[in-house]
């Protein structure tokens, strides 16, 4: 039954066999044909990505996972408009992405705060740049913000006095204070020891559930996908691409770090596994 | 759930505050302790004579020819000439470097071709070109300034192009992807990250520029601080030797903590 869903969903939104006529979905983000090839030099160049197709739905929790070098950044920078995609293109809500959008988040691997700011200097910068409310407001909800993140006591802070942890929920918390609809993450835990990165995934997952954000997670870590997703795009090296897509079974609607010693959380596990098996890496 | 962590990192933030206090007056204690055992061992060597006046005055000698040179104002000119060679060329060299290094930083041709030169200067011992400019300048501040502002000039231009180029690129990634304007990526990232490079530069150089200042009036000169040691050791006066050095001992500290204290004030009223 459940290989039956993941070779359907393969068969649905796996490669390139969508025709360009289609209109683009009016919700969530429409991935489409999209690929990337990074010229090296005069003659040599890296196929980071070869075409791929997928739609994201509003309020999804979506990650790629694969090993190093498949692509996963670069499809996540293209989402966002940092990178412009060779062929293809990507549409929110029905418009299409032609550049940084703002009604786009993102969340580093490494925090990125700015060392010479405090915490909540930090998160009031993307309404500096922005103006996308006034500072009084921004004040309030970055207050909000680092309550809901836990960090409150640190927000006069230089961000070198935190602790990794506490720098990616600030980094989190500066994500959302434009409150964009999606969260683009790349690897956003994988600096954190396994105890804080299961906290803030159990974090995470409470925060989609009450923000109601749509949320691209990119990672190598297997379980943290499966607690976490909605669904799992399985992305292969040498070309980058996408080679198939999982969507969770039998989960609970409210996932809590009790579902960690569930038996649906070992066998989801364990069919992510198989996914990669099969790409005999 | 995090309220514990928050908790007790907090509770760890607030009590180094009381301790580093009193380290702080622990360590200028001692300091303080190690200026007088050196000042009793020099009394005690001189009183014995276990050293020869000629090598090593009393401190009643220095601190006299100190006073003489200071209060009685002999050495007045001298400082001022050397204190004013010192600032210009820090000045200039500074100036210079930040506008070349900042330029290097956006210009990869000019940073490609112009790159063999600065390192040619670099490594080039400039204290050696003083005759020749004093030749060609005159016994004036001129040549004294142009050395100081050399030896100035690299460290800050090294730290500026290292600032302007090494800025992180998430952090470029995330500034675009807010739709950061070039001038707002330059105020906002690029400004900043450059200054925390530079400022910690411009201490090494106002040191330095002391250095290149005193070294030139030692090649020749009308006045200046490395001047009157040039003369007091040809004529003998080595307690008067030892007090100008004494001097630009205190003149290179003072002036290091005041380009600090600057910068500093400076750096935190523009980024907060
Ligand atoms: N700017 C670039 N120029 C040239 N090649 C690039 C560039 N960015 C990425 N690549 C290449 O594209 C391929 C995919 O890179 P990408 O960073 O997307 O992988 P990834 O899946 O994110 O890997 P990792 O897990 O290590 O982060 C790699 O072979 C990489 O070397
Ligand atoms: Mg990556």
């Amino acid at each position: 039954m459940q290989l039956v869903r993941a070779a359907e969903s393969k068969r649905r939104e796996v490669p390139t066999a969508r025709s360009e006529d289609a209109a683009p979905s009016a919700t969530g983000i429409d991935v489409r044909d999209v690929s990337k090839i990074f010229a090296l030099g005069a003659s040599e160049q890296t196929v980071a990505l070869k075409p791929l197709s997928l739609t994201i739905r509003k309020g999804e929790f979506f990650s790629f996972i694969g090993p190093s070098g498949c692509g996963k950044t670069t499809l996540l920078r293209i989402i966002a408009g940092l990178t412009t995609p060779t062929t293809g293109g990507v549409f929110i809500n029905g418009t299409q992405v032609t550049g940084p959008d703002s009604r786009i988040g993102m969340v580093f691997q490494k925090s990125t705060l700015l060392p010479w700011r405090t915490v909540l200097q930090n998160l009031l910068l993307p309404v500096e740049v922005t103006k996308s409310c006034s500072m009084q407001e921004a004040r309030s909800r970055a207050d909000r913000l680092l309550e809901m993140m836990g960090i409150a006591a640190f927000k006069n802070r230089s961000p070198d006095e935190l602790s990794g942890g506490m720098q990616q929920r600030a980094a989190i918390a500066r994500a959302l204070i434009t409150d964009p609809e999606i969260l683009a993450m790349d690897e956003p835990f994988s600096a954190l020891d396994e105890f804080t990165r299961e906290r803030l995934n159990d974090e995470l997952m409470g925060l989609q559930k009450s923000a109601q954000k749509t949320i691209i997670f990119v990672t190598h870590n297997i379980s943290e996908a499966v607690f976490l997703s909605d669904r799992i795009g399985v992305m292969a090296p040498r070309p980058g691409r996408l080679d198939s897509i999982i969507e969770a079974q039998g989960f609970p609607a409210v996932r809590d770090a009790s579902l960690r010693k569930k038996q649906e959380f070992f066998r989801e596990v364990a069919r992510a596994r198989d996914a990669f098996d099969r790409l005999h890496l | 759930m995090s309220s514990q962590a928050v908790r007790s990192e907090s509770e760890i933030g607030s009590v180094p505050s009381i301790l580093e206090g009193g380290r702080k007056f622990g360590a200028a204690l001692l300091a303080l302790g190690i200026a007088l055992l050196l000042l009793a061992i020099w009394q005690l060597s001189s009183q014995y004579r276990l050293v020869s006046a000629l090598i090593l005055p009393s401190p009643a000698l220095v601190a006299g020819a100190l006073y003489e040179g200071v209060v009685g104002g002999r050495f007045l000119n001298d400082i001022l000439v050397t204190f004013n060679e010192t600032v210009l060329g820090f000045l200039f060299g500074t100036v210079v470097a930040i506008t070349l290094g900042a330029t290097f930083a956006y210009s990869g041709l000019l940073r490609r071709a112009g790159y063999p030169y600065v390192i040619a200067v670099q490594t080039f011992p400039k204290i050696a070109i003083a005759p020749l400019l004093i030749a060609w300048f005159g016994y004036g501040i001129g040549p004294k300034v142009i050395i100081s502002a050399l030896l100035a000039f690299f460290p800050v231009f090294t730290a500026t192009l290292a600032g302007f180029t090494e800025v992180n690129s998430d952090m470029i990634d995330l500034l675009r992807s807010m739709k950061a304007t070039r001038l707002q990526e330059l105020r906002k990232l690029r400004l900043p990250f450059a200054m925390a490079f530079i400022v910690p530069s411009l201490d090494v150089a106002i040191v330095l520029a002391l250095l290149g200042a005193i070294a030139a009036e030692l090649v020749g000169g009308a006045a200046g601080l490395g001047q009157v040691i040039q003369q007091k050791s040809f004529t003998g006066d080595i307690a008067a030797v030892y007090a100008v050095l004494a001097l630009t001992a205190a003149i290179g500290i003072s002036l290091r903590s005041i380009v600090r204290t600057v910068t500093r004030a400076l750096q935190s009223m523009a980024w907060g």
